[in-house]
C-alpha cells in the first residue's frame, strides 16, 4: 500500500466529520487556569522541565519580603522532606474523607505512598522517590523571562543521574512523574523528554513574592 | 485582551480543524477527537508564551495530542464522567457514503495497534517526518520506522479481512 492511497484513505475517513463544535473561549480560560492552578509540563528541547505547577502550596508564615525586587534569591538548600518526585503507580478519584484519612505525616523519601492532590480530587499511589530534598543543591526564586518569576531548582549529581533514569524510562511510555511538596501531590506533570541536565525550573503564574514565598516553604528548617 | 492571546486565537483558529482530524483519526471517535483536541487547545493556551517563543507550536500541539490520547487510555474513569453519548462512529449519517464504506475503513483503522495507528495518522495525514513523528510521539526513529511499516501492512491486512481492499485499489493496482 502507498503512501498516497493511505492519505487518501484517511480523506475519505475524515469527511464524515460532524460539526466542528471547539469552543476558544473555553479553551482560553481553562488555559489561563493552568497557568494559575496545578498544571501540565513543557520541556523544551534542552532537556530543561519547566513545570507549570502548584499555585502557592505555602501556607506556612512568610517573612518580610521586599516587593519590586529583581534579583535572585539567595539559593538555600531544601529539606528532605518538603520535594520529593516520587513515580506515580495509580490514579484514583479523591475524596475528603480518603485525603483526610492520610493524615499530615510526610512519608519518608525510601518508602512507598499515597497522596493528594492539592484540591482532593484525585489519590494517587506513589513509589519511593527518586529524587528528594537531599538531593536538591539549591532552589532559588528568580524573576524568569517573560514577567513571571520562577523557581530555579539545581540537583546535586547524584540527583541529576537519578533524575535522568527516571524520566528516560517515563517519557517512554509517557507517564506521570508526581511532584510532592510536603506529602502533597502539587502536580503529576507528564513527562515528554528525558531531564538529563539537573536544572529544574518550575514555572506558573508566580510573582517573585509568591516564588519566593515558596522556597521558603520548601526550605523551611 | 492581550496580544499573546490575540496570537494563540489566530493560531488556534488555523490549526483547530486538522487538530480535532488528527485526533479523530488516532481515536476513532468524534466525540473523544473533540475532548482532546479542546483539551489540547487549552493546554496550549497555558504555556503560549514559551511555546510560541520557541517556534514550533505545532509540533508541540502533536504531542499533546497524543500524550492526552494516552492519558486518556490510561485512565478511562476520566472520560466516563464527560460523555453523555456513546461514541458513534457514524457521526454524520447524511454526509456519509451511501453504502458504509466510510465505516468499515473507520473500523478497519480501529483495528491497527494504537502505537501503529499512531505513526501512520502523524507519518502520512500530519505528513511529519519520521524524526518529527518520533518527536511527537517521545520514542525514537528507529520505532517510528517500524512501527510505520507494521501499521501499513496490519491496515492492509484489515482491509482485506473486510473484502475492501481489492475494491478499493484494483484499477491502480493493475497498470
Amino acid at each position: 500500500m502507498t503512501d498516497q492511497q493511505v492519505r487518501r484513505l484517511f480523506d475519505v475517513m475524515v469527511a464524515g466529520a460532524p460539526p466542528d463544535a471547539l469552543d476558544l473561549d473555553r479553551a482560553v480560560a481553562a488555559g489561563r487556569r493552568r497557568r494559575r492552578g496545578r498544571a501540565a509540563s513543557i520541556v523544551g528541547s534542552t532537556g530543561v522541565v519547566l513545570l507549570a505547577v502548584f499555585a502557592v502550596v505555602a501556607t506556612a508564615q512568610h517573612g518580610n519580603h521586599s516587593s519590586g525586587a529583581t534579583t535572585v534569591e539567595a539559593a538555600s538548600k531544601v529539606r528532605d522532606s518538603a520535594l520529593q518526585l516520587r513515580p506515580v503507580l495509580a490514579v484514583d478519584p479523591g475524596s475528603v474523607a480518603a485525603c483526610a484519612s492520610l493524615g499530615a505525616a510526610v512519608a519518608s523519601p525510601a518508602s512507598p505512598t499515597r497522596g493528594c492532590s492539592t484540591d482532593g480530587s484525585m489519590l494517587y499511589t506513589l513509589g519511593p522517590a527518586v529524587v528528594s530534598g537531599a538531593q536538591i543543591k539549591s532552589v532559588a526564586a528568580s524573576a524568569g523571562s517573560g514577567g513571571s518569576a520562577e523557581i530555579d531548582v539545581a540537583l546535586d549529581s547524584q540527583g541529576t543521574t537519578a533524575l535522568a533514569t527516571f524520566t528516560q524510562a517515563l517519557a517512554a511510555d509517557g507517564s506521570p512523574m508526581a511532584i510532592c511538596v510536603n506529602g502533597v501531590v502539587a502536580s503529576a506533570p507528564t513527562v515528554m523528554e528525558p531531564i538529563t541536565t539537573g536544572q529544574v525550573v518550575i514555572s506558573g503564574d508566580y510573582t517573585l513574592d509568591t516564588a519566593k514565598k515558596l522556597v521558603d516553604e520548601l526550605t523551611r528548617p | 485582551m492581550r496580544s499573546n492571546e490575540l496570537d494563540f486565537r489566530g493560531w488556534a483558529s488555523g490549526h483547530r480543524s486538522s487538530l480535532r482530524s488528527t485526533a479523530f483519526l488516532i481515536s476513532g471517535d468524534w466525540h473523544l477527537a473533540e475532548d482532546l483536541a479542546q483539551d489540547t487547545l487549552a493546554r496550549m493556551f497555558a504555556v503560549w508564551d514559551r511555546v510560541a517563543a520557541s517556534g514550533n507550536p505545532d509540533a508541540y500541539a502533536r504531542r499533546v495530542l497524543v500524550n492526552l490520547y494516552l492519558d486518556h487510555r490510561r485512565r478511562p474513569w476520566r472520560r466516563e464522567e464527560s460523555r453523555d453519548v456513546l461514541p458513534d462512529v457514524r457521526a454524520d449519517p447524511d454526509h456519509g457514503t451511501s453504502d458504509g464504506t466510510r465505516e468499515v475503513l473507520i473500523a478497519a483503522l480501529r483495528a491497527v495497534p494504537r502505537g501503529q495507528r499512531t505513526a501512520l495518522v502523524l507519518r502520512f495525514w500530519d505528513d511529519l517526518s519520521v524524526e518529527q513523528t518520533a518527536a511527537a510521539m517521545s520514542t525514537t526513529v528507529g520505532n517510528v520506522k517500524s512501527q510505520t511499516s507494521r501499521g501499513l501492512a496490519a491496515l492492509r491486512e484489515e482491509l482485506d479481512r473486510r473484502g475492501i481492499h481489492e475494491l478499493l485499489f484494483a484499477t491502480e493496482e493493475t497498470p
